[in-house]
C-alpha cells in the first residue's frame, strides 16, 4: 500500500514501479486503494469529488469492448535515441552522398595528379588477359594492341600504363566523364577541330 | 518514476490488452475530465455521458497513442472533441478555441470555484466526503498532517518535504502513506454504504 501511495506521487524508483504496477492492475484491493487515494487528494484540494459514476460505467462498457492490442513500441527511459537517431542517419547519408558525388566528379583529376607524380601506374590483378602496347606511341591511331592470354595457374599480373597511355585512354573515354555536362559531344568537337586545323 | 511515466506504463499495458490498466487511468482522471466537460455542458447527467463516451473513444484510440504527449493532454483533446460533437449534434453552441485552452488551465477550478454541475445528490456527497477528509486530516498527528498537506496542497516532492521537515525521504514516504490510510479508514464506510458504490 505504501508503494501505491508513492507510485501515485511519482516517487517510486523505476524498478520498484515496474514491479508494483502489475500488482495494482491485478489486485482489486490495490486498485481500490489507488482510487481512494486519488479521491482523498482531490477532496483535500477542494475539487469537486461527488458521486462520479464514470469509472463504474466505463468499466462495464469496457467489459464488452474488443480488447485493444497495439504493437508494442520499444521505449527507453529517455528519448535520446528516438529523437536523434533518424536525423543523425539522415545527416550521415547526406554527407556520404555528397562525398560520393564529389569523388566521382573529381576522379579524372585525381587520376591525373596521381599519374603526374608517378610515370607509370601499376593496376594489380585487373584481368586474366593483359593488354600490352607494342608501339612507342600509345595513341589508338598509331598503336597496335595484342592480346596475350595469361598462363593458367599463375597469379594475375599487374598492368603498367605510361602517362601517355593514360592520356590516350582518358581522351578516348572523355565523353563518358561525369564532369562533362553534355555526354556524347566530345567526338563531334574533336572532329570539327581537326577539320579546322586541316584548313 | 514520474507521474507521466506511470501513466505511460499503464497505457502500454492497456495497449497490450490489460483493460484493468486503463481502468486505473479512468479512476485517476474521471473527476478531472468531468470538471473540464462541465464547463461546456450544464446538465450533470449529460456531462457524465460525454465523459464516459470520451473514455471509451480514448480506449478505442489507444493503438494510436504513442506517448508524444502526456496521457491527460491526449485525453483532454478527446474529451473536448467529444463535447463539441455532442453539442453540435444537440444543436447547441460548441465551445470556442479560447474556452478549450490547454489541459492545465481548468478555468474556474483554478480560481478555487467548483463548477456548478452537481446534482443535489452529488453536491451532498461531495460535501460529505470533503467534511470527512478534512476532519480526518485535523485528527492526524502533526507530522502526518504536515507531510500530507505539503504533498497534496503544495504539490511538493518528497525530497522537498524531507528538506522542510528535516527528515529522510523514506520517512516522508511513510508519513504520507500513513496519513492517506488514516483518512481512507474514515472514508471507506461512507463509500461502502452506498448501494452502487462509486469512486
Amino acid at each position: 500500500m505504501e508503494q501505491i501511495s508513492a507510485l501515485m506521487d511519482g516517487e517510486l524508483e523505476h524498478d520498484e514501479a515496474t514491479r508494483v504496477i502489475p500488482a495494482v492492475i491485478k489486485r482489486s484491493d490495490l486498485r481500490e486503494a489507488w482510487a481512494t487515494y486519488h479521491l482523498i487528494g482531490e477532496a483535500l484540494r477542494g475539487q469537486a469529488c461527488g458521486d462520479c459514476g464514470v469509472a463504474q460505467t466505463v468499466s462495464s462498457k469496457l467489459a464488452v469492448e474488443p480488447t485493444v492490442l497495439a504493437p508494442r513500441e520499444s521505449r527507453s527511459t529517455n528519448n535520446f535515441g528516438k529523437r536523434w537517431a533518424l536525423p543523425s542517419m539522415a545527416a550521415a547519408a547526406a554527407v556520404a552522398a555528397v562525398t560520393w558525388v564529389g569523388l566521382t566528379t573529381q576522379a579524372p583529376q585525381a587520376i591525373h595528379e596521381l599519374s603526374t607524380a608517378r610515370p607509370a601506374v601499376p593496376v594489380p590483378g585487373f584481368s586474366p588477359e593483359v593488354f600490352v602496347s607494342s608501339g612507342p606511341s600509345a595513341f589508338p591511331q598509331s598503336a597496335s594492341w595484342t592480346t596475350i592470354p595469361a598462363p593458367a595457374g599463375t597469379p594475375p599480373p599487374s598492368i603498367q600504363l605510361s602517362w601517355q597511355e593514360f592520356q590516350a585512354y582518358l581522351m578516348a573515354h572523355q565523353e563518358f566523364s561525369p564532369s562533362l555536362s553534355m555526354h556524347g559531344v566530345a567526338p563531334l568537337v574533336r572532329s570539327v577541330s581537326t577539320g579546322a586545323a586541316d584548313r | 518514476m514520474g507521474d507521466r511515466e506511470v501513466d505511460q506504463q499503464l497505457v502500454e499495458r492497456a495497449q497490450r490488452g490489460e483493460k484493468a490498466a486503463f481502468e486505473l487511468l479512468v479512476a485517476k482522471y474521471q473527476r478531472k475530465l468531468v470538471r473540464l466537460l462541465s464547463r461546456f455542458i450544464r446538465d450533470p447527467t449529460e456531462v457524465e455521458d460525454v465523459a464516459q463516451e470520451a473514455f471509451i473513444k480514448a480506449y478505442r484510440a489507444l493503438p494510436s497513442f504513442r506517448g508524444d504527449s502526456a496521457f491527460y493532454t491526449w485525453l483532454y483533446r478527446i474529451g473536448i472533441n467529444t463535447a463539441k460533437n455532442y453539442l453540435v449534434a444537440m444543436g447547441r453552441r460548441a465551445p470556442t478555441v479560447s474556452e478549450t485552452e490547454g489541459p492545465d488551465g481548468e478555468g474556474s477550478e483554478e480560481s478555487g470555484q467548483v463548477p456548478d454541475y452537481n446534482t443535489p445528490e452529488n453536491e451532498l456527497m461531495s460535501r460529505q466526503i470533503a467534511e470527512t477528509v478534512n476532519r480526518a486530516v485535523e485528527e492526524l498527528p502533526e507530522e502526518l498532517r504536515t507531510a500530507i498537506t505539503l504533498r497534496e496542497l503544495e504539490g511538493l516532492s518528497y525530497e522537498e518535504i524531507a528538506s522542510i521537515m528535516n527528515c529522510p525521504i523514506g520517512t516522508v514516504r511513510s508519513r504520507i502513506f500513513r496519513a492517506r490510510e488514516a483518512i481512507a479508514e474514515k472514508l471507506r464506510p461512507q463509500l461502502e454504504t452506498r448501494k452502487d458504490r462509486r469512486w
